[in-house]
């Protein structure tokens, strides 16, 4: 066990906690992240890099982190890529580094980085082309990637929230609390989000006054207020994107999965005051464990009570450096020196600077204006920085140090503000790009925007709350602009990377999670790519859970230098949402496990689950394929089930079907523009075989429509076609037919169905149903139905068949279907499945979505005789084309083998005896038939060829079956429908 | 260490789904809307406006333009249906079984709808509407301790197992 000093920092509590990394224990105190624990245990290299290997520490404290990312738990059930500075250390964690195999410190795979060159961009692209990718993919694979995949994912459930807001400020430093202040004392209702678990930003570590008292106090006392005005606080959240008019914001308290939320957020005005990014700078071997940035550094020891480093040497090109310098001393850290790349003349001359530098000088602290770190000597950390001359020619200078902090300046967070037609625009004062042309009602601020002096970020959030609260209609006072004074503006001087010879830019990093490198920079230009997107696509510049955030801007300076453009030519790559990396059960939300998607139940859905029926998905419905007591497979229930429909009868659920009543005066001449042939000469008590069209003139769909009354119809459709029917009705009815009488309901569950097949049916039905149905059940003739009552609810019963023997339809209210359904079952009446109904409409040559594809003419299917009567029918024009009477189109054709024995399945291609390779045709269908103990088939066969008796073979590459077959009629069975018409 | 922190889940308020067993039910649709006037003076003729009784039970709810669902249909609503057709302005369908009404009520009833849907601004200036909420086809009305939902009867379990699932998340002190 490893025992570290007890510490005090702003996030810090007392109690303490244990956890491994790598096998080993470590102690933390509460509040800790994982950074921050190890960090306080002298825990340096913390990763891997993912290309080359190179050994990395933490290089900030934010979720921006590149470097050090864990792997939590064990295996299977491991969460990689936690960034460790965002993970809240609990009892018991078990970490692990990343991307290193044996060990952490000894990584086989780091020979790669001998061969840092050739593992450039591109090289992926270029190499492992001969003889074969295959060759390569495996070990590429094992290589590649960021952390370990689970091997199993069992997360707990997700939060959802959805709501409104006037105002929703994302981000609560001073910026977003100064305008969150305003819009609430405005009167508006507010939301503030924060990432992280404490709000402040910034003022957690820089040294402020607001309104005359310590930062802290202000936050603490602003805080106060906004929830004493209700506002909203969501700490441990972050914005991560917009969508649909939702801002989506994501909460995972601690960095780990456990009670994540998903909030999605209708905001009248959306302030992003997301603050700013610090940047790194580019320099030989800038990856090794021990250089940080600036502002890490100080936030781990204002928040955590951790000093990094014990000898520091400051790198960077701005004036805040030197008060950063300054606190890092007070919290016990030795600054050897401070390497300023700005010239002498270019550092503040005010007297509070001069006198900053002053004393640190005299308190041994070295102050290099016009120099850079070159490079950093040490492997598995940092043993001293080499410092030379900017432009001039002494001989570089080694300074002994174990830590090197570096801040080229801070990036504006404007992710959110690239959503939704954002633009951003280079702000040369910055030296960044900042949010502008944002749409109406979203203005960034503070730091975000650019500004970096706490007097500027203050008044600027003010102003941002302010207009924000008018715009949603809060007219109250927002109050006085707070006044704060904290930190000097930086007056920064652009400085990207320091000067290396060609052959060492390959260690000169600036995305360190993608190991990308100013070498590679130049091969992209070399190689042609000149826009900054195509540049990040080919090097991968800004992708990974940081998106670039580190080294994004960085890239474009240093790609603005090597093309000799301005930054503001070169421009930045586009952010794509999640601007924070969220965990994919969050995104899942409900929809897991059973519930992945929604499902339709039948009101026999109870019954068929208790008696075997085997039930799966079938579009959104769930339906029994079979009943597991007919047979021990699915192939020999179904075979039995259809034997018993054609020898005794049988009982399905068609509840599923769908069911539209079309009614109104012009409802009758709606249908007969829909459909190929006439609603309108449908008699009362009468149903017809019907079909639609597209506009382009294939078969839609097709069902029966019955005729309730003159002006009353009711449309079944197929059960996958349901809901699509309904839209295409009502797309029709609100577009050429928006001035006609006519209403349209969907009715499908307002109506269960039983299907009651067979030769026992009728009789059975007069059983069931007793003698107030008795005369209906005699007399009505194939398609027609009859209304009536049956045990006080509605009952219609309607002679019809798609199974080829004597059937009724019983469509009931679903409240009498158990009863009805059990009374057919006593009867003797077994359960048949969606497997046996294929069989008996196979045999009977009916049709299904196989057949009605989507590519299929009602000429192909065989439908001459409905479309040769002519009704002038949505999609009737489009069938006279000559394409459409080609020879090579389908024909519809039923098959057999010719041995009569052979199987051949669905999904087959039918090749002729002109040629075995090309196909002219394919099996749409093919099952058992117990009643002719072979295999029968429909299938879309070229018109040239689809006479009976043509000789086909079937062949099945997949399953490596080829079967000859010859073509028959499509109706196998009772091919004049005597049965149904009994 | 003073927190600073307001997480959700602060206020745990708790909420109840109920099933109610699913009668009669009529919808009524016009042939034309906007521009038909039922010229009945209690019609809800406003989108999203619900026409209640005496005990604010539900009697015709406008949840789509144009369309009204008249739950549990009594002798005079029939009648006004009836006259409202009978002009030739639209017609009378009977969807019993349809929907299966169901409520949620209770102080954490918003709450649990907000799983799904902005209730506050779905709602905002209307009484009822129809929407899609935990994926199914639901009319959405409030009542002055939840909310009545009727849901097509086919997603009704998913519905129920979706909304249950919320329940006990958000009770459990998320």
């Amino acid at each position: 066990m490893n025992d570290a000093k007890p510490r005090t920092g702003t996030r810090l509590g007392h109690g303490a906690l244990s956890f491994t990394f790598d096998g080993r224990h470590y102690t933390a105190q509460t509040g800790d992240s994982a950074a921050s624990a190890l960090l306080a245990h002298g825990v340096r290299l913390m990763g891997r890099s993912v290309k080359y290997r190179r050994p990395r520490g933490p290089l900030c404290a934010g979720p921006e982190e590149p470097n050090a990312l864990f792997s939590v738990g064990t295996a299977p059930e491991v969460t990689p890529n936690v960034a460790a500075s965002q993970l809240l250390v609990r009892h018991g964690l078990v970490l692990r580094s990343q991307n290193r195999w044996p060990t952490l410190k000894f990584d086989l795979a780091s020979v790669l980085q001998a061969g840092g060159g050739f593992l450039g961009a591109g090289f992926y692209y270029k190499t492992f082309i001969w003889p074969s990718w295959r060759r390569y993919e495996g070990i590429i694979r094992r290589l590649a990637g960021l952390g370990e995949a689970p091997g199993r994912c069992e997360l707990p459930p997700v939060a959802i929230e959805h709501f409104s807001c006037d105002v929703l400020v994302a981000g609560a430093g001073a910026a977003g609390l100064a305008a969150a202040l305003a819009a609430a004392r405005a009167g508006a209702r507010v939301v503030l989000c924060e990432r992280e678990p404490r709000c402040g930003g910034e003022l957690e570590f820089e040294t402020a006054q607001i309104d005359g008292r310590p930062a802290l106090e202000w936050i603490a006392s602003t805080l106060a207020e906004l929830r004493s005005r209700n506002a909203r606080i969501l700490t441990h959240t972050a914005l991560v994107a917009e969508s649909s008019g939702e801002l989506i914001a994501h909460a995972e308290p601690g960095g780990l999965p456990g009670s994540n939320a998903m909030y999605y957020i209708r905001a009248h005005e959306f302030i992003i005051a997301m603050g700013a990014i610090e940047r790194p700078i580019a320099f030989c071997d800038n990856d090794r464990p021990g250089v940080m940035m600036l502002g890490a550094a100080e936030r781990y020891l204002a928040q955590y009570g951790v000093q990094v480093g014990a000898q520091l040497v400051l790198f960077a090109n701005h004036e805040r450096v030197y008060v950063a310098a300054r606190r890092l001393m007070t919290g016990g850290m030795k600054v050897r020196a401070i390497i300023d790349t700005r010239r002498v003349h270019e550092l503040s001359t005010d007297e509070a600077s001069s006198q900053m530098r002053e004393s640190l000088r005299q308190d041994g602290v070295e102050c290099l204006a016009g120099h850079a770190v070159t490079a950093v000597l040490g492997r598995l950390g940092v043993e001293a920085a080499r410092v030379e001359l900017l432009g001039g020619s002494a001989p570089p200078r080694q300074i002994p140090c174990d830590t090197i902090l570096m801040s080229s300046g801070w990036t504006p967070a404007v992710q959110a503000g690239l959503q939704q037609g954002g633009l951003v625009q280079y702000c040369a004062a910055t030296g960044a790009f900042v949010a502008e042309g944002q749409p109406p009602g979203r203005t960034a601020t503070g730091a975000a925007q650019g500004r970096l002096e706490m007097g500027a970020v203050l008044r600027d959030g003010h102003a941002a709350g302010a207009h924000a609260a008018r715009a949603a209609g809060a007219l109250g006072s927002s109050g006085a602009v707070p006044h704060g004074s904290g930190d000097a503006a930086p007056a920064t001087v652009a400085f990207a990377r320091a000067p290396a010879p060609s052959a060492a830019e390959k260690r000169q990093f600036i995305d360190l999670q993608n190991d990308v490198t100013v070498a590679d920079l130049r091969t992209a230009l070399a190689e042609g790519f000149r826009d900054i997107e195509h540049i990040k696509r080919y090097t991968t510049l800004g992708v990974g859970t940081d998106q670039g955030r580190t080294g994004g801007l960085l890239g474009a300076q240093i790609l603005a230098e090597l093309k000799g453009e301005s930054l503001a030519a070169v421009g930045t790559s586009r952010s794509r949402p999640p601007y924070h990396p969220v965990t994919m059960r969050s995104i899942a939300g409900f929809h897991v496990g059973a519930a992945v998607k929604v499902a339709r139940r039948t009101p026999l859905h109870d019954w068929h689950s208790a008696h075997e029926g085997m039930l799966e998905p079938m579009g959104l419905w769930i339906r029994p394929r079979y009943y597991a007591i007919h047979g021990v497979s699915a192939a020999s229930a179904a075979i039995e089930e259809a034997r018993r429909v054609r020898s005794l009868g049988g009982i399905a659920d068609g509840s599923t079907l769908g069911k539209i009543e079309i009614a109104g005066p012009d409802a009758a001449a709606f249908l007969d523009y829909l459909y190929l042939t006439k609603a309108s000469t449908i008699k009362i008590g009468r149903s017809k075989y019907m079909v639609n069209l597209r506009e382009d003139g294939m078969v839609l769909d097709d069902g029966l429509v019955l005729r309730v009354a003159p002006d009353r119809f009711l449309a079944t459709t197929s059960s996958s076609h349901g809901t699509h029917m309904l839209s295409h009705f009502e797309h029709y009815q609100s577009t050429r037919w928006s001035k006609r009488a006519l209403t349209i309901t969907d009715l499908t569950e307002a109506w269960a169905v039983i299907a009651v097949a067979g030769p026992l049916s009728r009789a059975s039905l007069h059983r069931v149903l007793g003698e107030p149905w008795s005369a209906a059940l005699d007399r009505l003739k194939h398609m027609e139905f009859a209304d009536g009552h049956f045990d006080g609810h509605d009952l219609r019963l309607l002679r019809a068949s798609f199974s080829g023997e004597l059937a009724y339809e019983l469509h009931c209210r679903p409240a009498i279907a158990l009863m009805l359904w059990e009374a057919l079952h006593a009867e003797g009446l077994a359960p048949y499945g969606i497997d046996a109904l294929d069989i008996l409409r196979v045999e009977k040559g009916y049709l299904v979505s196989s057949e009605i594809n989507g590519q299929t003419t009602p000429l192909d299917l065989g439908m001459e005789a409905m479309v040769g009567l002519g009704n002038p029918c949505l999609g009737r024009e489009l069938l006279d084309r000559a394409a459409f009477l080609e020879a090579t189109r389908p024909r519809l054709v039923g098959l057999r083998a010719l041995d009569g024995q052979a199987q051949f399945l669905a999904g087959a291609q039918l090749t002729g005896a002109e040629s075995a390779t090309r196909p002219c045709g394919h099996v749409t269908s093919s099952v058992f038939s117990p009643t002719f103990g072979e295999w029968l088939g429909l299938a879309l066969v070229a018109r040239n060829l689809a006479v009976e008796g043509t000789m086909l073979t079937a062949r099945d590459p997949l399953r490596s079956s080829h079967t000859a077959v010859r073509i028959v009629s499509p109706v196998h069975f009772d091919a004049t429908g005597a049965r149904m018409m009994a | 260490m003073p927190s600073q922190d307001m997480l959700m889940g602060d206020e745990k308020p708790g909420c109840q789904i109920d099933r109610l067993p699913a009668g009669c039910a009529l919808e009524f649709a016009f042939f034309a809307w906007p521009g038909a006037d039922p010229g009945v003076s209690d019609w809800p003729s406003t989108p999203g406006a619900i026409l209640r009784d005496p005990a604010h039970r539900s009697l015709m709810l406008h949840f789509a333009p144009g369309r009204w669902l008249v739950p549990e249909p009594s002798v005079e609503s029939r009648e006004l249906l009836n006259k409202v057709a009978l002009a030739g302005l639209g017609m009378i369908v009977e969807v019993t079984g349809k929907y299966d009404p169901l409520t949620i009520t209770g102080p954490g009833a918003t709450r649990l709808l907000a799983c799904g849907i902005d209730v506050e601004a779905i709602l905002q200036g209307r009484e009822c509407a129809a929407l899609t909420l935990f994926d199914a086809p639901v009319i959405l009305t409030r009542m002055p301790e939840g909310y009545s939902i009727w849901v097509q009867s086919s997603y009704s379990a998913d519905f129920v197992r979706t909304a249950e699932g919320f329940r006990v998340l958000l009770e459990s002190g998320f």
